[in-house]
């Protein structure tokens, strides 16, 4: 890869899940990612090649095992206070773009690959204390949403 | 095969009180020389999406953005890959767009180098050549109710 391609910010997808309850499924990053011991929404990069959707389709069913029919758009994401993040396992700041989907109907169980150590369902008000910060925009953007998507 | 490394980008959609649009034709200090295309451009690491909008807008018609509604996000390689185009460092650009509808603007159209010609037209007659992702864009842009295209 590219020099260049670094400086450039990486799309990323987000998967917003509500459950019946309307919890958030939220996965704790394991030894093997970057930023382990953090919880995120189910999600990654979109990859060259894909679109959205399939970027969202394929990292919600790698790492959660759910199925779903409809996603949609919550909002799209730059801020670089949230978007822009020191990794110190490679010694640099990478920068996000992201696109977030909220999921309410899916089919299956959760089941974690390799990139999660555990999962929980989450409401709002008591989302988990080490938690990325653009995350918690994001599930509050996808409660709130009523059809116009953030751009933030 | 190249490698397809994605490129996060914006494109404005501006129309006039006749509803057309504006689009700008490449001049041959840009790739994809002559074709015509909407204003738009890369973003800029740490960004906003519309900050980036505003400024490629700005830089490449002249103008000022005061208020700007997302209408569309694309990325479907199909049409958002430059095939014909390997980057200089040996890679295919996959442009994944933010596009947003301008609902209030200032200034007079005052194009940069990077365009030859501009002008007006109806979203039913488009100019050829175009860029090959826009016509949907425009379309999207002229339909738009408040739900964003995602494509």
């Amino acid at each position: 890869m590219s020099q260049q391609y670094q400086e450039r910010p990486r799309p990323v997808v987000s998967a917003v899940i509500l459950n019946k309850q309307n919890q958030v499924l939220l996965t704790l990053r394991s030894q093997k990612v970057w930023w382990p011991g953090k919880w995120c929404l189910p999600g990654g990069h979109l990859k060259g090649g894909q679109d959205w959707l399939a970027a969202v389709r394929e990292e919600v069913v790698e790492e959660v095992g759910l199925e779903f029919s409809k996603a949609e758009l919550t909002g799209i994401y730059s801020d670089p206070k949230l978007n822009q993040l020191y990794e110190p396992k490679l010694g640099k700041t990478m920068s996000f773009v992201s696109a977030t989907f909220l999921i309410r109907d899916f089919r299956g169980e959760v089941k974690l690959n390799e990139e999660s150590s555990e999962f929980g369902w989450f409401s709002i008000d008591a989302l988990p204390e080490n938690i990325f910060a653009s995350e918690r925009v994001k599930i509050s953007d996808a409660l709130r949403f009523e059809g116009q998507a953030f751009v933030r | 095969m190249p490698e397809i490394i994605p490129i996060p980008a914006v494109n404005t959609a501006i129309f006039n009180e006749n509803n057309e649009i504006l689009l700008t034709r490449r001049s041959s200090t840009v790739r994809e020389p002559g074709k015509w295309c909407l204003p738009g451009g890369h973003l800029e690491v740490g960004e906003f999406w519309l900050d980036g909008a505003v400024r490629e807008t700005q830089e490449e018609v002249g103008i000022r953005v005061n208020q700007a509604v997302l209408c569309g996000i694309y990325s479907d390689p199909k049409l958002t890959v430059s095939q014909d185009v390997i980057n200089p460092e040996g890679f295919h650009g996959q442009f994944v767009v933010a596009l947003f509808k301008v609902l209030s603007y200032e200034g007079k159209i005052a194009p940069n180098d990077e365009v030859d010609d501009w002008d007006w037209f109806s979203p039913d007659n488009l100019p050829d050549p175009i860029l090959k992702s826009h016509p949907i864009r425009v379309q999207d842009a002229f339909h738009f109710n408040g739900k964003v295209f995602v494509r």
